[in-house]
């Protein structure tokens, strides 16, 4: 149902007057409104008041054509935009004349400030944000406030969505956006706990329990949808993957899942693949494979054979769902590339994939045919065992390659052709010392 | 407790599907039936997106030849169209990543759909206010996904490719000598708050990007 808001008209005044009404009524609105979820620039609010073409009717109740200086229906406001530098000038030279007395050099410097200026502090940086979201000195007396306990940390992030409804790439923003995450106390606690204890106990597992814990959840969301007004927004990719190096095992899988959903609706977004790798890796490092993974390239031939066939038996059950992990990421990809054909970001994303799995089906060889995961080689497989494998692999690759380079009967076709060859060519150019070493590979090199 | 952001992630790709009716090349075509999902875009946007959306749907099944299959790229959105030759239409609006070979079998089972439900004598005589297809909604949610779409059909193989007529901007679709501004300053479907936006949307060009 539609709720007709707060309906304002402009009247004729004097322009210092004009500026303060405007700025006090503002004011009173997001005072009025804590539930505004959404700020955007109009610039006929006449017309959204009145609707359509009736250009006439707007006329003439509005002075000069501009119309009221700001509506507001279903908790989103729209501020006109032309009285957006009188407000702004206003709103800054208010806050500025609040705050010069003020000596911000110790956390106590507010307890001394009477509340009713500390609210106009509060409310002057508000307007100021709300248009420039990139004033770190208002974001940064905001800080004293919160510190001070004269604003909550959750009134702030409900703020701070407002202002990423307009401004998504503030980088100022996010920077106190996540100084405000840390003054909470779930926050905090769970970054120590991540600090001390590397193999920590697992949170739980529960689905819902994982829910209803706000902050974290509700974060993802922001980032999610900030990234969906803005693609290719590094700020709240960066944010994501902030929090994401505070999720266990089992929530990093949970975030793996989410972001299948933005890859699947966001095929050529190299941004949304580039947060699953980040993801993967850091499964990586909870498992301790880790250690294992020999990153430097293969072509760097100085150490010895042996050291690198150093077989390791699977030990924890994180480490097998881990290689699980892996291969269903290996048939994701797969359909991906079969069903949207021509997409780099998919090419892009085998290549690390298929370099990761690579090292490390050599430090940690499972029988890819062999379903049950548990499966750990004998200190006793050779070389030669091994090497077949890898081979095995590598012209499973090159075949799946050679399959896109073929299919012509795709849209996009040529696209797909010309990244498939391209990584084709890169898989060979990546493993060309390890081949090196394999009499039986140079067969590869006749394709 | 915050409040959270009201809209759930849902992530669209189609924000449009219409259905139109063109008897002859000549006549304009008439609007029968037209469904939008503009939740993406911010509040105050939406009103005049939906009408630039109206609006080049219009003028895209204008241009398109009877029995051709259209798919028109324009700034970061895609439209297309098919003219069937008794002279139903059917477009759908799209970001450029949906593949529009699934767009356009997703225009064949609107087509085949609406045929059944509001027969052929029917549509001369009817307009938005009198057909009955409710449809069109859930064809726009189940379709969101091309993912779950495959699902339903062998998405690949059913439209051939070389039917499809692919323009990289609507300008390529217009007569030669018009103008895609002079047709937005003439038009009494879009109000003076979209052709202001399409202006400036225009010089920094960004479409439907605000300040």
């Amino acid at each position: 149902m539609w709720r007709w808001e707060v309906c304002f008209f402009y009247e004729q005044r004097e322009t210092s007057d004009m500026r303060s009404f405007v700025y006090e009524q503002l004011t009173k609105q997001l005072d009025d409104d804590p539930l505004i979820d959404e700020l955007g620039l109009v610039v006929r609010a006449s017309e959204l008041l009145f609707g359509g073409n009736d250009s006439k009717e707007s006329d003439s109740a509005a002075d000069d054509g501009k119309g009221p200086p700001f509506i507001c229906r279903e908790h989103k406001l729209g501020i006109s935009s032309w009285c957006l530098p009188d407000l702004y000038r206003f709103a800054t030279n208010l806050f500025l004349s609040l705050i010069a007395n003020i000596d911000f050099k110790s956390l106590q410097c507010l307890h001394n400030v009477e509340i009713s200026t500390v609210k106009e502090i509060h409310d002057s940086t508000r307007i100021i944000l709300l248009i420039n979201a990139d004033s770190y000195r208002a974001w940064n007396v905001r800080k004293f406030l919160i510190q001070a306990f004269r604003l909550k940390t959750d009134d702030e992030i409900r703020f701070m969505n407002l202002v990423f409804s307009k401004h998504p790439k503030s980088g100022e923003a996010w920077s106190h956006r996540r100084w405000v995450l840390r003054q909470v106390k779930d926050f905090e606690s769970r970054n120590s706990k991540q600090l001390s204890d590397v193999s920590s106990q697992p949170h739980s597992s529960n689905v819902d329990d994982f829910v209803r814990n706000d902050h974290f959840s509700t974060e993802i969301r922001i980032c999610a949808q900030v990234a969906e007004i803005y693609p290719k927004n590094y700020y709240a990719w960066t944010h994501r993957q902030w929090l994401v190096k505070l999720f266990d095992f089992e929530e990093l899988k949970q975030e793996l899942r989410r972001v299948s959903r933005w890859n699947d609706l966001h095929v050529s977004d190299h941004c949304g693949f580039h947060h699953r790798q980040f993801v993967l890796l850091c499964c990586l490092e909870r498992s301790k494979l880790h250690s294992g993974i020999v990153l430097k390239d293969f072509d760097e031939g100085n150490s010895s054979n042996s050291d690198q066939f150093h077989h390791e038996k699977l030990e924890s059950s994180e480490d097998c769902e881990f290689c699980e992990i892996f291969r269903e990421e290996f048939v994701y990809l797969s359909d991906m590339i079969r069903r949207y054909p021509g997409h780099e970001s998919l090419w892009c994303y085998r290549r690390f994939l298929w370099s990761y799995w690579f090292r490390l089906q050599i430090q940690h060889p499972t029988d890819s045919d062999d379903s049950n995961a548990n499966y750990s080689p004998t200190s006793q497989s050779t070389d030669s065992d091994n090497s077949e494998l890898l081979l095995k692999l590598l012209s499973e690759e090159i075949e799946f390659a050679q399959h896109h380079i073929e299919d012509d009967e795709v849209s996009n076709f040529p696209k797909q052709r010309r990244f498939a060859t391209r990584y084709k060519l890169w898989i060979l150019h990546s493993i060309r010392g390890f081949c090196s070493r394999i009499p039986t590979a140079s067969q590869f090199w006749k394709i | 407790y915050h409040v959270l952001l009201n809209k759930s992630i849902n992530m669209v790709k189609l924000f449009a599907l219409s259905v139109l009716y063109k008897p002859t090349s000549d006549v304009s075509p008439k609007l029968l039936k037209a469904t939008y999902d503009l939740q993406q875009f911010s509040f105050f946007q939406r009103s005049s997106v939906q009408e630039f959306m109206a609006f080049t749907t219009k003028i895209i099944t204008e241009r398109c030849s009877m029995g051709t299959r259209q798919s028109v790229k324009e700034q970061e959105y895609m439209c297309h169209v098919y003219v069937r030759a008794d002279g139903l239409a059917v477009v759908a609006v799209s970001d450029h990543e949906y593949q529009y070979r699934v767009a356009h079998n997703m225009l064949n089972k609107i087509m085949d759909e609406f045929t059944a439900k509001v027969p052929p004598h029917q549509w001369p005589g009817s307009d938005e206010t009198n057909v009955v297809f409710n449809e069109l909604p859930a064809f726009l949610a189940r379709w969101q996904n091309p993912r779950e779409a495959d699902a339903i059909t062998r998405v690949q193989e059913e439209v051939e490719d070389t039917k499809i007529i692919l323009h990289n901007t609507i300008e390529a679709v217009l007569e030669r000598g018009e103008k895609l501004d002079d047709l937005v300053n003439k038009s009494e479907m879009l109000s003076i708050q979209s052709k202001a936006f399409y202006k400036t949307a225009r010089k920094t060009n960004a479409c439907c990007n605000f300040g």
